[in-house]
């Protein structure tokens, strides 16, 4: 399979100019290397056995924006926390988890614990004019003529009548000040921020972070904030649009006829980064056994930023 | 749902027993049993010194005395 039948038919990607709607996923994987870029948000390759701490974190969100929801409806604190428990234990029915902390029984007591943590919180979900809690909502914000940037917001919150978007975010590491630090210079802040200033009706002051430790027998909370002036902002989309004109010019390369893994070249100094890049065991082998590798151990699921959802590769080529 | 059923008393295995159920089958009971064992093991947490993240040894140091000069002081004669 070549890049142009894998981006054929998906709407994040232009036949010749390649990626036009990023969202923080895809740039952060081009940023760290443009190799693992092409094997994982081109071709779609993840690894077969799923990433406990992503599936963690998914069903976290996804049962927490139940759980709002539900608030903004009208459903009275108990009932909301028993919808969303049931909601959390169908959702995740399936999921057979080895890891230590991050399993089914610690999803249902981190959602439990933090129902009860901020049972009392003066920081409200947002409702829209519609009557709905503003949960869960996806965004395109433009960076320039020829690029978007997306993404997916877990709630906006109002406190003293101010708006901040608000994340939560599991993690297996001491809520430090250090740990929040990190989020000052993150790519998925940033893009909340640009979303913040250009995509809600209402000013958006910054980012609330709710940060969830997860051990073996207890989870941990912590709120931070992050903030972006006028003037980081604009110095991040400028940053963000000099790695993206570099990405097109590796797709135009292809195009013109440049092999791809010369002009998606690996950087070998992120193999080490976030506990391991996935496709060392794939980099390491010569070029012409390397598809092999990656058929035995991955599984094709592409994601597509403007639809933000995942589909499995034969359904969208399909 | 006006009428929430008040937890009952559940063990450690019931729990377990609880999640290997078809979640289908999750009776309005079995989701107050289930919020209520982590109700309670909530509160025993935040009822220890780490709760908010300090190892105990630490939440319990006495306050740090001041660091005495690494080198003996010169006293000088000026009589």
């Amino acid at each position: 399979m070549s890049i142009a039948e894998a981006i054929s038919g998906r709407s994040a990607f232009h036949a010749t100019t390649g990626q036009v709607a990023w969202d923080s996923s895809s740039f952060n994987l081009y940023a760290a290397c443009p190799r693992k870029y092409l094997y994982s948000q081109v071709y779609g390759w993840r690894p077969r056995l799923r990433d406990p701490h992503l599936t963690f974190g998914g069903y976290a969100a996804s049962a927490l924006a139940h759980y709002f929801d539900r608030l903004a409806a009208g459903t009275g604190r108990a009932e909301a926390v028993h919808s969303m428990i049931r909601f959390a234990l169908t959702e995740s029915a399936n999921w057979h988890s080895l890891h230590e902390s991050k399993h089914r029984e610690s999803l249902i007591r981190t959602l439990v614990w933090y129902t009860t943590h901020y049972a009392n919180d003066n920081m409200r979900v947002a409702v829209g004019m519609d009557g709905q809690a503003q949960t869960e909502r996806s965004f395109a914000a433009e960076l320039s003529s020829s690029f978007v940037w997306c993404g997916h917001i877990d709630q906006l919150v109002e406190i003293d009548g101010q708006f901040y978007i608000r994340d939560q975010k599991t993690s297996g590491s001491a809520l430090t000040s250090t740990w929040f630090r990190q989020w000052d210079l993150s790519n998925q802040m940033s893009g909340y921020a640009l979303a913040g200033k250009t995509f809600f009706s209402v000013a958006v002051i910054g980012v609330v972070i709710d940060a969830i430790q997860v051990g073996a027998s207890f989870t941990r909370f912590a709120r931070g904030f992050t903030f972006r002036s006028p003037t980081l902002l604009r110095e991040w989309v400028s940053d963000v649009l000099t790695t993206l004109k570099q990405a097109r010019d590796a797709f135009l390369r292809v195009a013109d006829g440049v092999a791809e893994p010369e002009a998606f070249p690996r950087n070998l100094t992120a193999c080490g980064m976030y506990g391991g890049c996935q496709f060392r065991s794939v980099c390491s082998r010569s070029q012409e056994v390397r598809e092999q590798f990656l058929a035995a151990d991955f599984e094709r699921v592409v994601w597509d930023p403007l639809a933000g959802s995942e589909q499995a590769a034969g359904a969208q080529n399909g | 749902m006006a009428d929430m059923p008040t937890p009952q008393p559940v063990s450690d295995s019931d729990i377990t027993v609880l999640f290997s159920r078809d979640p289908h089958g999750f009776s309005d009971q079995d989701l107050a049993n289930i919020v209520g064992v982590y109700h309670q093991q909530y509160a025993a947490f935040q009822a220890r010194p780490d709760a908010r993240g300090l190892k105990p040894s630490r939440a319990k140091q006495p306050a740090k005395q001041p660091a005495k000069p690494a080198l003996p002081t010169l006293k000088l004669d000026l009589s």
